[in-house]
């Protein structure tokens, strides 16, 4: 091939050397013009940009096989883009970290979410075609509006429903997982168990390997069997996945089980927690109430799916249910009312039921949305860094023009750098979402002990794909505007004479970026404010400054030990360090309530209390309305030796003696033909259960000493003082006197944590993403202004000579900033408007529409601006002007 | 290419000129400005190859089928004869590239009698 070429050159130059002559002139004439438009280009002073790479003298080779072409430039690219990152490290770092941090963040909501919402439980065959099953009592609603349905059976209500439903469906329930410890001869195992009915693993489509799962001798609800069944896990994590696992005994609860088989597979029960050990519901540890087991009474606690046939959608079976729940007889007070009730089907995972889901689910849900901003707002922040890239290298692309490359094959260049971006900002990404994620599923949903923490492969793959999708997103406006740049334009003009459409653009970016950090401030400051109108609802008792000792409600008559051993321990932590007070009550206010009939002589009924159930009660030693700065309205609290007196809340005297003094009033507490009980106080409302409630009307009668059973000692403490000095001397206390029983110590503000947790969790949130925002937008803000107040050096020079001081400089460069944030701020506004009703449903005492945060919100976004052009802007001001000048 | 910069420019060795522009094609085809411009750039600016020698070495090259020659349209629509090295070309640097070793291993030794 080679000779030939040869030869036929010979051959073209002897036969016909005109047009090899013609050819050398057309030679040396490209030759010199490339030569010229590169001496142009390092002439117009291109401070490097005018460097040459050798990427720019690739040729046209149509002789190439195209897919060798296709990774030959692939290679290329990638190469010019490497080189073009190491060149400006400063401008990766910061595209690597916004990226990352935006991904990131998504990837730490999108791994809770995912687990939630999406993935099935792991090792469930077709889990589509299993049901989870509720009660939906259409004659309530729930506190917060929503219709009242519940997935909660009792173990009669589940075997009617489960008998009736014949070949619509195989049933089964089970008792969500909760902790316990497995005792294996000498080792003590934290595990989680879980009571399942027998046909529980055949339903869920669950194999054993090995050893069976729970079989025919398990079908008797009234004898135990005492089996168990090990998860997979828990056999590698504990036991080494030794086979003779089976068999083995191992004590749980005081009692001996046999191990008889291990679940195949990932399975670890159907909640979100997972479940190390199944138990049969036979072995359920429930006391006899009155005598009558749980299987036949009405403890509403256990879950049930049901395995539909193939093609059915569960419509027949969901008639059938409800008609068997119907016939069933009602048990008064308890349950669900049945003639109002429907059974209906819900999906496998809990999140996507009828049922009304738990707030922080609701907020995760939020968080989705608060995260998704975030990328935008990266987004927008990498794409005007990327603007602001090529906009430097103006004349480095329109040399790369003049000297041949095609514009399509420019464009992928520019784009191959920003996936390359992308793909980078994957490792930042990783690790911000791997630690987010730990630490969003510890916020969000405390309890749960996942199947699987840490990352796992779904948002892994989320991460490669959202990095790289976010990367090209960026990176696709200024590519295309570098396919706009005018060769002879861009070489022959000096840098001041910036492109309006290009500055435009990135303005725009910047009102984008200032409207959506708007748009989280607002949502930050709404749940502050939420959160802080919270804490300080009156609820009738000082919940910061309360702390319980409980005595457990325990089996069996009054221990007379126990009882004086509280009230000793009563009388000891009186001088403990950081309690001011010390009284004893029969229910922990807010923890607990107990109802008493009472009747009003001269009246048949009562309106406004509930029916039959009498009013909510409490038993309280002198000083306690002390100790928990419950205020008394009128009249007195009570004093030592009281009896037959008692004081009711401000509500209670409303309904009772409506439009008349309760002071000195006579109530009948307990069986008719009691004597008169005066009432000598009236004292604030207090809540029963709740933080945002209606108070119910509540009765407090005198007691000294313990009454019995259930006993609180309540603590007036210093909340500074609680866990360093309080808490370990009233342990100490409790263990030493009241050790062998079943006692509790705690503070009401924990036991209360949980229902200040979804606005905590809202302003956590938002706050920390609105942080993340303003950050974000702030390198963005900056980053635009500096590299306009670069280019205008040159004017800046000029402006100083002719006279304006910093002060008018400053003006005039942080003006433009604040036209665009401001812009931004206002967008910002209507959105949060548009888009409050979003979160509305979360938010407490402020609506989403409250001036005064969103006022502040902008605010915040405004100054942000104003501080993140001033450096820059402070550095035009002291431009030196003999420099400035002599630069073009 | 400033007057400073050229006195610092030195003297392509007698000979290497055919070996650098086949080591320029190996990677890739490319015009004769292309070659001048890689050979330039890839020796930090030392060697500048003029036209008066670059293409009778092409031309050279072209005769002794050490090279291919194909005119094609370039991005911007210009016509530029792309070279591409033949089989025999590859062969030719490698012996040429051996005796360039064997010289400048030679002149090493030389220079380092001290």
């Amino acid at each position: 091939m080679s000779r030939l070429g040869g030869f036929v050159h010979r051959v073209r130059v002897r036969l016909r050397p005109g047009a090899s002559l013609r050819e050398r002139e057309e030679e040396a004439r490209f030759h010199e013009e490339m030569e010229t438009v590169e001496l142009r280009a390092k002439a117009s002073g291109a401070r490097g940009a005018a460097r040459l790479d050798p990427a720019d003298l690739t040729p046209v080779r149509d002789k190439l096989p195209w897919i060798r072409a296709l990774a030959d430039h692939l290679h290329q690219d990638l190469g010019y883009a490497i080189r073009g990152l190491v060149r400006t490290p400063g401008f990766t770092v910061m595209v690597l970290l916004t990226l990352g941090l935006g991904v990131g963040a998504n990837a730490a909501v999108f791994s809770v979410l995912d687990r939630v919402f999406w993935e099935a439980p792991p090792g469930v065959r077709n889990p589509d075609g299993v049901k989870r099953l509720y009660l939906h009592d259409s004659s309530r609603t729930t506190e917060r509006g929503n219709p009242f349905v519940f997935p909660d059976f009792n173990y009669p209500e589940f075997s009617a429903v489960r008998d009736a439903a014949g070949s619509t469906g195989r049933m089964a329930a089970w008792v969500s997982s909760s902790e316990d410890t497995l005792r294996d001869g000498e080792r003590e195992l934290p595990v989680r168990t879980e009571y399942v009915s027998p046909d529980y693993f055949r339903v869920l489509g669950v194999h054993a390997a090995p050893g069976r799962l729970f079989a025919a001798d398990e079908r008797r609800i009234d004898v135990p069997a005492r089996v168990v069944v090990i998860s997979h896990g828990l056999w590698k994590r504990d036991f080494g996945l030794d086979p003779s696992v089976l068999g083995r005994t191992v004590e749980m609860d005081s009692a001996v089980y046999t191990i008889v088989g291990v679940t195949a597979g990932d399975f670890a029960g159907l909640d979100l927690s997972r479940t190390d050990v199944f138990l049969p519901l036979n072995d359920l540890p429930v006391p006899n109430q009155n005598g009558v087991p749980w299987y036949r009474s009405f403890g509403n606690f256990l879950q049930a799916v049901a395995r539909l046939p193939a093609g059915a959608d569960g419509r027949a079976l969901a008639t059938r249910a409800t008609v068997a729940f119907r016939r069933m007889q009602p048990i008064k007070g308890f349950g669900a009312d049945r003639a109002s009730t429907t059974v209906l089907l819900g999906p496998i995972l809990e999140a996507q039921g009828p049922e009304e889901q738990q707030p922080a689910i609701e907020i995760s849900t939020r968080a989705a949305g608060v995260s998704l901003i975030v990328l935008l707002i990266a987004c927008a922040n990498v794409a005007g860094l990327l603007l602001v890239r090529a906009s430097s290298r103006r004349r480095e692309i329109a040399v790369r023009l003049a000297l041949g490359i095609s514009r399509a094959r420019l464009t992928g260049q520019l784009l191959t750098e920003s996936v390359l971006l992308g793909a980078l900002s994957t490792v930042v990404a990783l690790f911000v979402g791997g630690w987010g994620g730990g630490v969003l599923r510890r916020l969000v949903l405390p309890g749960v002990a996942w199947v699987r923490p840490g990352l796992d492969g779904p948002t892994v793959a989320f991460v490669l794909v959202a990095a790289v999708v976010v990367g090209l997103a960026a990176g696709l406006v200024p590519a295309l505007h570098a396919r706009r740049v005018g060769v002879g334009a861009s070489l022959g003009s000096g840098p001041h004479h910036d492109a309006s459409s290009r500055s435009a653009l990135r303005s725009t970016l910047l009102v984008v970026q200032g409207a959506l950090s708007v748009v989280l401030l607002v949502g930050a400051v709404l749940f502050v404010r939420s959160l802080r109108d919270v804490t300080n609802v009156r609820v009738g008792y000082d919940i910061d400054r309360l702390a319980y000792v409980m005595l457990l409600p325990g089996q069996g008559h009054p221990d007379p030990r126990l009882i004086e051993g509280a009230q000793e321990t009563a009388a000891r932590l009186r001088s403990a360090p950081g309690v001011s007070g010390v009284a004893l009550a029969s229910m922990p206010p807010m923890w607990g309530f107990r109802g008493t009939a009472i009747a009003v002589p001269g009246r048949d009924s009562i309106p406004g209390l509930p029916g039959g159930r009498g009013v909510v009660s409490n038993r309280v030693s002198p000083g306690f309305f002390q100790v928990t700065g419950t205020r008394i309205l009128s009249g007195r609290a009570f004093e030592a030796g009281d009896t037959g007196v008692a004081v009711v809340t401000e509500n209670m005297a409303r309904v009772l003696w409506p439009g008349r003094d309760a002071l000195g009033q006579c109530l009948i507490v307990g069986p008719k033909g009691t004597a008169c009980t005066t009432v000598v106080g009236v004292s604030e409302n207090v809540h029963q259960m709740g933080i945002i409630e209606d108070p119910q009307p509540q009765l407090f009668l005198p007691m000294e000493g313990c009454p019995g059973v259930s006993c609180t000692i309540v603590l007036r403490i210093d909340p500074n003082r609680w866990s360093s000095v309080t808490a370990p001397v009233v342990r100490d206390e409790v263990s030493r006197r009241l050790g062998h029983a079943d006692v509790r110590v705690a503070r009401l503000s924990d036991l209360l944590e949980r229902q200040y947790r979804p606005w905590q969790l809202g302003a956590e949130l938002f706050t920390a993403f609105g942080i993340l925002a303003l950050l974000v937008t702030m390198v963005g803000i900056y980053s635009v202004t500096a590299y306009a107040v670069a280019q205008r050096t040159h004017e800046m020079g000029v402006r100083i000579a002719l006279g304006a001081t910093l002060h008018d400089l400053l003006t005039l460069v942080v003006r433009e900033r604040l036209r665009a944030v401001a812009l931004g701020g206002a967008v910002g506004v209507a959105l949060a408007l548009a888009f409050g009703r979003l979160v509305a449903s979360l938010l407490y005492g402020v609506t989403p529409r409250d001036p005064i945060s969103i006022a502040a919100a902008v605010l915040v976004v405004i100054a942000t601006g104003v501080i993140a052009s001033l450096v820059p802007a402070w550095r035009a001001g002291h431009v030196d002007p003999v420099k400035a000048l002599s630069t073009e | 290419m400033t007057d400073t910069a050229s006195s610092s420019r030195s003297e392509l060795l007698p000979g290497t000129l055919d070996m650098l522009i086949l080591r320029t094609l190996v990677s890739e085809p490319l015009h004769g400005y292309g070659i001048a411009k890689h050979i330039e750039e890839s020796s930090g600016g030392a060697f500048h190859v003029e036209q008066g020698s670059l293409y009778p070495a092409l031309e050279r090259l072209l005769g002794e089928g050490s090279v291919t020659g194909r005119w094609a349209k370039s991005p911007t629509g210009r016509r530029a004869r792309y070279y591409t090295i033949t089989a025999s070309g590859r062969k030719r640097l490698e012996a040429k590239a051996a005796d360039f070793e064997r010289a400048v291993g030679a002149i090493a030794r030389i220079m380092s009698e001290a």
